[in-house]
């Protein structure tokens, strides 16, 4: 049976580690705001549908 | 230590944190593996970065129970083979799974020893369909199920690319000689 333990690994020089660190870190980061713009949005959005229901609701039994 | 679970949860919830425990753990093996699919550095290092920019892109879609290994190591293999279509386009998967391999592992190079030498050899040597599931169970310790995954085959397809791709690398090891080159081989 082939012994593969003693086969070598290999790392990516430090400069491209850091830099692929770099973008994913970024990427994430980038997603992350994006939906956090996008979850405020729809938090607004709600907000003002349910006041709309409020309002109609109160124009309704008046 | 993190379970994958715990991981992807985070990962999900963009945490950079947990990016850089998934990065830290499978860096290493993406590239020793995509070295020695495609024998050369520079492209190794271009489909890693690949591989890592897929996986931030598709965190929020990842299922919860998705192991993270056999998934990275899917995207690299997938990865590797587009790239070996778009170089050149009227191969088919099969027909660039199937050939041997015509360049030496940068491996070879840096091998402390002869016999080290020729086993980077001998497997550089091998047929990419043989050579990515030696990689996968007997260099990376993915389970043969978790392989036949990466590979998109069956698990009785997998034992028996594994068992004869065992024997092919006997055989080339004990004759010391590397096969006929293909010119027709899909390199960097």
């Amino acid at each position: 049976m082939t012994d593969f333990s003693a086969l070598q690994s290999t790392s990516p020089d430090a400069g491209a580690t850091d830099r692929i660190r770099r973008r994913c870190h970024q990427a994430l980061i980038e997603q992350r705001r994006d939906k956090d713009h996008a979850d405020g949005w729809l938090f607004a959005a709600a907000g003002l549908y349910l006041v709309a229901a409020i309002a109609q609701a109160l124009t309704f039994l008046n | 230590m993190h379970d994958d679970v715990d991981l992807v949860e985070r990962l999900k919830s963009r945490d950079t944190a947990a990016f850089d425990v998934v990065y830290d753990r499978f860096n290493t093996r993406l590239y020793t593996f995509l070295v020695r699919l495609s024998r050369d550095r520079d492209r190794a290092q271009d489909l890693l970065e690949e591989t890592w920019l897929r996986l931030v892109a598709h965190a929020d879609r990842l299922r919860p129970d998705t192991r993270l290994g056999p998934w990275l190591f899917t995207v690299a293999r997938n990865l590797y083979l587009s790239d070996c279509r778009g170089r050149v386009l009227e191969q088919s998967e099969e027909a660039i799974l199937s050939q041997p391999s015509p360049a030496p592992s940068p491996f070879e190079e840096t091998a402390a020893n002869e016999s080290q030498r020729r086993l980077e050899a001998a497997l550089a040597s091998l047929p990419l369909h043989y050579r990515e599931v030696l990689l996968l169970v007997a260099v990376e310790g993915l389970a043969t199920t978790e392989a036949a995954t990466v590979c998109g085959i069956s698990n009785d397809a997998l034992r028996q690319r594994l068992s004869r791709g065992r024997a092919m690398l006997a055989e080339r090891m004990a004759a010391g000689a590397l096969p006929q080159l293909n010119t027709r081989e899909v390199t960097s």
